[in-house]
């Protein structure tokens, strides 16, 4: 007959336990936890890559741009530098001296037609050939010799009292020639060289104006007052390094203490008056909250259902971009104003709670995060302040600030705001006078 | 002899990852199922017929655990003894809930009329056999029997609580019961080779 020795043989046995843990028992059971209980996938990440990524090939695209330019710039100057070479004419009767333009001998009427239209001709390419003459000996020499004139009239008055200053006998060519033995040959030339029709080419009238043109570009590039200092280049791009006192708090009656933040960032300036600013900084944030300012997981109630306080010991990895708004430079340094928002990484949270327990004792227990909130694009950041240039590259920046919350951040999702003042020193390296 | 066994858990220890499986903490969550593992599958192994089973068992019962841990309130002092009895019953139901799901229809099963009966004189021999032996018979019952069986005898259920889980009658629990006796008695003498029957 059974008994009930059997069955307390039997509950003794139940007791004592005969399997040895397996691993791969736990395999399984995280798959189901993972479909039942999943655990917050951080996507956040993958914005702010993108985000961040976004910003850099921005300002990369910009300094691109500028280098762009300033090539473009170097090259419309070497090519306005160049002489132009006016010795494409075919025309029969330019052997002897090619690339010069001599006046056709026509009827009396006609010539006086021809001479008409050509005379301005011969004036603009001795003009031409003047200018030529001067660029080749010294491109330069205009600007600190001569008062540059781009008046079109004056410079014809010019050509002409030159013509007109020739002596009998010489043609503008005389100019033209270079060679040495051109005295001699110059006056058996004037008074037996045949002078043979060549209609102007239209395409040398060309040259001649876009020579012109390229006068006048070099002349309004080139025209500065003595003694301007060189454009600078790479004068965009600056990094920052930043330091200065911070103090959390959830409201007037719960500031935290004051803690040291310190980072580094870039800046880029769009303009004058815009810069944008990124950067990575670290901080501590020290603050108190009661159970009405705290909003932890609807579980934490269970464990903590008469919470007092909450003592909270967080380092945050915070990062900011920024716009910032630069006013009218003074003499050394100018005034800005900055506004932006800031992600907040929760890297390490410490939090003390103090409560009563269902005895109504009080108890304290501390609970440790790592890693586990992320806030993004969730901090309003603003700030005005001083900026003042020791160098061209060299700069130091002062300006209080005030971090307001767009959400609740940390573990318990507080709405904590932050104020200090920060310290910039700012550096462009890659400043060059051009 | 317990292998790979895990080191187990202070009272402090225990409240701190009970704390953090309420946070859906994977590491406490571990902590908790390889502390318990051992414990909790000695109640899912008796429910099973086959290793998987008792896995299967193991790990939905281990699932409302920490799906439920945030309502855990120790009923007295001992943290640890508290919680190995909410665990306890958790497992228990589990294990019923698989047998409902599974077992719908097998809580009357065939009897075997060729029954050995083994006269007072020979309770002695029961001593002879292991924790384990009597364990592995108690799975070679049928699921009804074993059911009815693990919770009257084991678990201390009574048959008023046993019919209501199980949704039958009172008698059909006792019934199962004398059957599962009857049953176990066979297999324990049988595998243990004893020669002394007596045959009423």
């Amino acid at each position: 007959m059974w008994s009930e020795e059997i069955d307390k043989k039997l509950r003794e046995a139940s007791e004592n336990p005969a399997h040895s843990y397996d691993e791969k028992s736990w395999d399984k059971m995280e798959q189901l936890l993972d479909k039942h209980l999943p655990r917050k996938r951080k996507r956040g990440g993958i914005i702010f890559l993108l985000c961040f990524l976004l910003i850099s090939g921005t300002a990369a695209f910009y300094i691109v741009q500028q280098q762009g330019s300033a090539k473009t710039t170097k090259i419309d100057k070497t090519v306005a530098s160049q002489p132009i070479d006016l010795s494409t004419s075919t025309e029969p009767g330019n052997a002897q001296t090619p690339g010069i333009t001599v006046p056709a001998a026509t009827a009396p009427g006609k010539q006086d037609a021809a001479s008409r239209h050509q005379e301005p001709v011969l004036e603009e390419t001795g003009r031409s050939t003047a200018a030529k003459k001067k660029r080749t000996t010294d491109p330069f020499a205009r600007r600190h010799d001569q008062p540059v004139t781009t008046d079109r009239k004056d410079r014809e008055q010019k050509a002409e009292a030159q013509h007109n200053t020739m002596p009998a006998g010489k043609n503008n060519n005389q100019d033209i020639l270079a060679d040495p033995f051109a005295a001699s040959v110059n006056g058996s030339v004037a008074g037996h060289l045949p002078v043979s029709p060549s209609p102007v080419r239209k395409d040398t009238a060309a040259a001649v104006a876009k020579n012109d043109s390229f006068d006048q570009q070099l002349a309004t590039k080139e025209n500065k007052k003595p003694g301007q200092a060189p454009p600078l280049r790479g004068n965009k791009v600056s990094v920052n390094f930043s330091f200065g006192p911070d103090i959390s708090g959830l409201g007037m009656n719960y500031t935290g203490r004051l803690k040291l933040q310190a980072g580094v960032g870039l800046s880029y300036a769009f303009s004058k008056r815009l810069t944008v600013r990124t950067g990575f900084f670290v901080s501590r944030k020290i603050y108190s909250a009661d159970s009405a300012e705290y909003h932890p997981p609807p579980n934490f109630w269970s464990y903590y259902p008469n919470l007092k306080k909450v003592e909270a010991n967080c380092l945050v990895y915070e990062i900011p971009v920024s716009l910032v708004y630069n006013f009218a430079a003074g003499k050394k340094g100018n005034w800005f104003a900055s506004g932006g928002v800031s992600s907040y990484l929760m890297k390490k949270e410490d939090y003390g709670f103090s409560y009563k327990d269902s005895w109504g004792a009080p108890q304290y227990h501390h609970l440790s995060f790592d890693n586990k909130n992320h806030h993004f694009f969730s901090v309003l950041n603003l700030s005005a302040g001083y900026q003042y240039n020791f160098t061209d590259r060299l700069s130091l920046m002062a300006e209080p600030y005030a971090k307001i919350p767009l959400t609740g951040v940390g573990f318990g999702k507080v709405k904590l705001n932050s104020g200090g003042v920060l310290f910039t020193v700012g550096f462009k390296p890659f400043l060059k006078r051009k | 002899m317990l292998l790979n066994q895990p080191d187990l858990l202070s009272a402090e220890e225990l409240q701190d990852h009970i704390r953090g499986c309420a946070l859906n903490n994977r590491e406490s969550q571990k902590k908790m199922y390889s502390s318990f593992y051992g414990y909790a599958m000695s109640i899912c192994h008796r429910y099973a017929n086959h290793e998987q089973d008792a896995t299967e068992i193991l790990n939905d019962g281990f699932l409302k655990v920490f799906m439920e841990i945030y309502r855990f309130k120790p009923a007295y002092t001992d943290t640890i003894s508290s919680f190995k009895g909410w665990l306890r019953k958790i497992m228990i139901y589990t294990a019923i809930d698989h047998f409902r799901k599974n077992n719908k229809h097998k809580l009357v099963g065939e009897l075997n009329e060729t029954y050995m009966h083994v006269p007072a004189a020979h309770e002695d021999a029961l001593d002879k056999i292991s924790y384990e032996e009597i364990i592995a018979a108690i799975r070679f019952l049928t699921p009804g029997y074993k059911t009815v069986f693990n919770l009257f005898v084991i678990e201390g259920f009574s048959h008023d609580e046993i019919a209501r889980e199980l949704g039958i009658s009172t008698g059909t629990s006792k019934s199962n019961l004398a059957k599962a006796r009857k049953q176990l008695q066979k297999i324990l003498f049988h595998h243990n080779e004893i020669t002394h029957k007596n045959v009423v």
